[in-house]
């Protein structure tokens, strides 16, 4: 008896969804067979019935949609721009976005120092003798063109460009004497790096 | 084979084309189409209008809860997922932001339907049918906001208990017990009017 009662109420549950219609085919006969034979859900059911035709007959208040929706293209701002992408696709954004503004301030520190150049590239430099070759060096901190001319010890080898801020110098030396020249560079412990390089 | 009932489906869960041109707007709103999203601005205002009034029961805080619920629409488009209808996961929103808005108003809504005189309550032998249809919206209007939310989307938006179920963010069973407890409340004013 009781779960027959149990199951009564289960299906008078189900009443209200019999009435807007949205229950499967197994719940709807369910309540039908119900309803076929229980007063008690079928007053529930007239109640429910009263109910429901209340609320659908109450007409709408809606207003202002177009001062609303004024409003809202407010706040969306000018475009969606990145505020509204889905968070991983922000973070792919900025992520691009810093690599874009690293490169460029990369380039355009490298714009500044000049041309990248490494240590056995040839430079744009002046006119040698066609009897000199072109050595490379790296040197210390406190070492100029001077100190260079001082360890190198030969009245012909010149200057072509003095050490940069990063210690890059290159020299012309005479090609008769440009090992000697090298060996004597290459033991001042000053110099990281000696070399000559193609002209 | 159509419900009886469908003559009371203006208002409801949305067909089969809507539900697809829905999809297709909201998929047009994660692209960042400001058109496709005035289009679902404009279908589903008066709907929300009409849940977010009967959820708050404050006409005040109707129209930023209509906003925000949108703009959450616009923001988080990607984040929809297809289990749920388009219209079902815009009322889920709506549903937290009415009850959002309650919560920061603050001023809490003392009357409740046992506060209601029973003289008011009361309707005279003879009603018609436009009097009777206002007493019984005055009495749901004083019900909990999440019993109101629960016969309003039955009743005025032809919601399944699932779908509820999915708006409310609860168990089914919770909107059962919901529903049985408005109707409890509701019975005496009912049983009244029909003269059981």
């Amino acid at each position: 008896m009781m779960n027959i009662l149990d199951t009564r109420d289960a299906v008078r549950e189900l009443l209200p969804w019999h009435e807007n219609g949205t229950l499967n085919d197994i719940e709807r006969e369910r309540v039908r067979a119900l309803l076929a034979t229980d007063l008690e859900a079928n007053r529930q059911r007239r109640e429910l019935h009263a109910l429901r035709e209340a609320l659908v007959d109450e007409s709408t208040l809606a207003s202002d949609m177009g001062s609303n929706l004024q409003r809202l293209r407010a706040q969306m701002g000018p475009s969606r721009a990145i505020a509204y992408m889905p968070m991983t696709t922000r973070w792919l954004a900025i992520a691009a976005s810093a690599i874009v503004t690293l490169g460029a301030a990369t380039f355009y520190a490298g714009t500044r120092v000049g041309p990248y150049q490494t240590l056995t590239a040839t430079a744009a430099l002046e006119p040698v003798a066609a009897d000199a070759d072109l050595v490379r060096v790296d040197v210390a901190a406190g070492v100029d063109a001077a100190a260079l001319l001082q360890l190198a010890a030969d009245p012909q080898v010149r200057v072509l460009s003095a050490p940069s801020e990063h210690g890059v110098a290159t020299l012309a030396v005479p090609h008769a004497r440009a090992q000697q020249i090298i060996a004597r560079l290459n033991a001042d412990p000053r110099l990281r790096f000696v070399a000559q390089v193609p002209r | 084979m159509q419900s009886p009932n469908d003559r009371f489906r203006p208002n409801g869960a949305p067909d089969g084309a809507e539900a697809a041109d829905d999809a297709a707007c909201l998929a047009a709103v994660v692209r960042g189409d400001r058109e496709a999203f005035e289009r679902l601005y404009r279908r589903y205002y008066e709907r929300l209008f009409r849940f977010s009034l009967r959820v708050t029961g404050r006409i005040h805080l109707v129209g930023d809860v209509i906003n925000e619920t949108m703009m959450v629409v616009w923001r988080r488009a990607s984040e929809y997922r297809a289990a749920a209808q388009v219209s079902t996961w815009i009322f889920g929103i709506a549903y937290r932001k009415s009850l959002k808005a309650l919560a920061r108003d603050g001023r809490h809504n003392t009357e409740s339907i046992d506060d209601v005189p029973e003289i008011e309550l009361q309707m005279p032998e003879t009603v018609d049918r436009e009097a009777m249809h206002a007493a019984i919206r005055r009495a749901v209007a004083c019900l909990p906001p999440d019993h109101r939310a629960v016969v309003d989307l039955t009743f005025h938006f032809n919601r399944s208990y699932e779908e509820i179920a999915q708006i409310l963010g609860c168990p089914v069973g919770t909107v059962k017990s919901r529903m049985f407890h408005a109707r409890a409340k509701l019975r005496p004013l009912l049983g009244h009017l029909l003269g059981d």
